[in-house]
């Protein structure tokens, strides 16, 4: 199962690669040092937050401005831990502090699908998909730092996540609630697209969550 | 070294979000409602995570070749679970319509 993990998680770590990068070079404008750059790959572990907070440092906000911005992008983790929580119920103490470290979006789509898998077998799983991205995470963004600022970025490589999330979102819906919830999520997030810090994310999710529920009340 | 300090604030305002529910809610049964509302949670959050990260400035920027691609992942994916096969053919069909 460990296998597994890798193996589904490799296809993940391809768009992984130019989103370094582009940390990289926002570290290198920034200019906060590459060491304490390359710190917020194992600290933070989470691109899109490590980006928002380079970005607005080096852009010369406010100090609490950037970090709540940053916290605000990172928010949707918590969904992800509510929806794995009754998992995660069944695995052993050490295994929920670590899983929760590692919870990054790929981790939780590529979890979602098996979270009712056998416990020892989940978290090898989980374990293979999360380590796999852990550690070559690392590597790229020290890659990135030296790399990023001399590597052209046209290539749209990094359209390759949303992508594959949609590939994997769309087989898993399998009750027509489920594509409420879906669909509200994303309409509404949509029309949230002005709020500041992405947080039409969150908007959107919630949104997407109540819709699911009452349409299944609806049917029932 | 107050970028390092920020560093150190977002990383455990982060930690704390994913384990908030995962440590959290451990040892609690949780009521048959919640446990209901929870099969939406991953459905809706990554169907705003994939359209939030079609958002740039404030606008939703998705033309043809987004299209194309998210359209053929997700044809792709009721197909086969094989995530490479997913991203080669949407990629191809992305890189393909933007050439067009």
């Amino acid at each position: 199962m460990i296998r597994r993990g890798v193996i589904d998680a490799f296809p993940m770590l391809i768009p992984a690669i130019p989103f370094a990068f582009v940390i990289g070079v926002a570290v290198t404008e920034a200019q906060i040092g590459p060491v304490t750059g390359w710190s917020s790959a194992p600290i933070i572990y989470a691109g899109a937050g490590q980006l928002t907070l380079i970005t607005l440092l080096g852009s010369g906000a406010a100090w609490a401005a950037a970090v709540t911005a940053a916290l605000v992008v990172n928010a949707r983790h918590a969904m992800y831990s509510v929806a794995l929580a009754p998992t995660f119920q069944r695995q052993p103490a050490w295994f929920r502090w670590v899983g929760s470290y590692l919870l990054i979006d790929q981790v939780f789509v590529l979890a979602e699908r098996r979270k009712n898998d056998p416990p020892a077998a989940f978290r090898r799983y989980y374990l293979g998909v999360g380590l796999s991205f852990c550690v070559l995470w690392f590597l790229f963004i020290a890659l990135g730092l030296v790399l990023g600022p001399v590597v052209p970025t046209g290539w749209g490589l990094e359209f390759a996540v949303p992508v594959m999330f949609t590939g994997m979102l769309i087989p898993g819906l399998d009750s027509s609630p489920k594509w409420v919830a879906v669909l509200v999520a994303a309409v509404v997030t949509v029309a949230c697209a002005g709020l500041p810090n992405r947080a039409g994310l969150l908007v959107g999710a919630v949104a997407g969550i109540v819709a699911g529920v009452l349409a299944d009340r609806r049917r029932a | 070294m107050s970028a390092f300090l920020a560093i150190v604030a977002v990383g455990l305002g982060t930690f704390a979000c994913r384990a908030v529910f995962i440590i959290g809610l451990a040892r609690r049964a949780l009521p048959a409602p919640v446990l209901h509302a929870l099969e939406y949670v991953g459905p809706a959050t990554l169907s705003a995570l994939i359209v939030a990260m079609m958002i740039s400035d404030g606008h939703v920027e998705v033309g043809a070749a987004e299209l194309a691609g998210l359209g053929v992942a997700a044809a792709i994916g009721l197909r086969t679970t094989n995530l490479t096969l997913i991203l080669f053919a949407g990629m191809c069909a992305y890189w393909g319509v933007r050439a067009i």
